[in-house]
């Protein structure tokens, strides 16, 4: 070998060792930077923006066309049977439907009267889809194909179907995070429907991933008048959530070890596991 | 050059297969860790440099599309996987004097003790220090599952690994490897 090609060699290289602690130290820098401040949020997002997702989007709905042909050829055979059992449903709940009718009528009237109306089915709202989970499982957060030029921004909260799903945390310009109330780090201020108790609702990974329900706590309710199946909604007290959007159902209660407070998990109204699409709410909640 | 541009080619295509087609494959909501097979294989396979490297960018874009809900609100702290990541890639590069591409046993044994490190470091600095204290429960739920999985995985993804890696790294096993 020439003695010049081996001068450049030795010119480009840097040992592993001194490589990893350059780059250790640089990371610590980051999560320190990111930890916090939002330094880093508008160049990084960009680039993020235009190089992963778009790509991101392509992979999601291969993802998604592959688990509908396994659904669609395992549920074949499901749907037949079940058919036959729905026409006969179908029957009975026109029936239930048109004495429904009349209730709502008057549930309207009522409404009105009370000025009650403003529920959330009129917060202004767009649909997204899911284009890609987080590479862990250790969180449940997901990203979502609209960003900052759909009027996404952060802490817009984010429903699926009735349900609150979780808020939005960061946003790019055409892709914005999610964090899902279901997350171990998540907190939501609650409130009971039928009884205006407040409590506050505590995303935790072990009650999800074995029986599927949302922890909560801080729950006073001295005259013992929450009983399980009651509809808890965010509160409006909650800095960061609109009020009124359905969490989900009370499925079981216990007191705290304080005696003063109740604690115990509601089943929630979304199903996390099959979320495609969801709705963020452009408006945000108005504080001070 | 060649071997940058395929290796950064892969990170990246690994990344978007692991966000947008795994949790479809999931069992019980768990997904198998194909960035950790992806690092930890060319740890092993082409030594620390080119493992603490591919480490390194694998848990920066992990990090850029997770929620920690930690800090200022945000829920973002970049760097975390990434140096995680980044020490799993240059460990398993010490491992390469002692690699044998027609031996399973030695791969797969390194790419399930990595993943199985990896959830340990995350359940003690994410989960451990805010009270969550039933390590059973996730070390059986969580940490146990994903291992499994990513081994399952890693059975058929790591032939795929290898026969790239000698497509871009030929017949000179080790040369690329610093000498420290």
């Amino acid at each position: 070998m020439s003695p010049i090609v081996r001068r450049k060699r030795k010119k480009f290289h840097i040992p592993a060792k001194y490589l990893l602690m350059i780059l250790s130290g640089f990371c610590v820098l980051m999560m320190l930077f990111t930890f916090r401040t939002n330094l880093f949020d508008g160049p990084l997002k960009s680039v993020v923006g235009y190089a992963v997702i778009p790509f991101q989007r392509g992979f999601s709905r291969i993802g998604g066309y592959l688990s509908d042909r396994s659904k669609e050829l395992a549920q074949l055979r499901d749907v037949l049977a079940q058919n036959q059992a729905l026409q006969e449903q179908v029957d009975d709940l026109t029936m239930e439907n048109n004495q429904l009718m009349q209730n709502q009528y008057e549930l309207n009237n009522l409404r009105t009267l009370l000025e009650l109306d403003e529920t959330y089915s009129e917060y202004e709202k767009i649909g997204a889809r899911i284009i890609a989970s987080d590479t862990e499982n250790w969180f449940y957060s997901f990203t979502i194909d609209k960003g900052k030029k759909d009027g996404v921004n952060v802490d817009c909260n984010v429903m699926a179907g009735s349900g609150l799903v979780g808020r939005v945390v960061s946003v790019g310009p055409n892709f914005a995070k999610v964090q899902s109330i279901i997350s171990d780090t998540s907190n939501v201020s609650a409130t009971v429907l039928a009884t205006s108790e407040n409590l506050i609702v505590e995303g935790d990974l072990q009650s999800v991933s074995s029986q599927g329900t949302i922890r909560f706590s801080q729950l006073s309710d001295l005259d013992n008048r929450v009983t399980v199946g009651d509809k808890v909604v965010t509160s409006s007290i909650s800095d960061k959530y609109l009020p009124g959007i359905l969490i989900g159902y009370i499925s079981s209660i216990n007191t705290s070890p304080d005696n003063l407070t109740k604690s115990g998990y509601l089943t929630p109204a979304v199903d996390f596991s099959h979320l495609e699409e969801v709705l963020v709410i452009t408006q945000l909640k108005r504080t001070g | 050059m060649k071997k940058t541009i395929v290796t950064a080619l892969l990170v990246y295509f690994c990344f978007l297969l692991q966000t947008g087609v795994f949790q479809w494959i999931s069992f019980g909501g768990i997904m198998p860790n194909l960035l950790l097979i992806l690092t930890a294989s060319f740890g092993f396979m082409s030594g620390e440099k080119t493992g603490l490297l591919t480490g390194f960018a694998c848990g920066f874009l992990a990090d850029l599309f997770c929620v920690y809900g930690a800090g200022n609100g945000s829920g973002e702290l970049i760097g975390y996987y990434a140096l995680l990541y980044m020490l799993i890639g240059y460990l398993n590069g010490k491992f390469t004097r002692m690699f044998y591409p027609d031996d399973l046993k030695l791969p797969l044994f390194l790419i399930t003790v990595s993943d199985l490190s990896l959830n340990l470091i995350c359940y003690c600095v994410m989960f451990l220090l805010r009270a969550r204290l039933s390590f059973g429960y996730y070390f059986l739920h969580i940490i146990l599952p994903e291992a499994v999985y990513t081994l399952i995985v890693a059975f058929l993804a790591y032939p795929l690994l290898l026969a790239v890696h000698k497509r871009i790294w030929p017949s000179e096993r080790g040369s690329n490897e610093s000498p420290c």
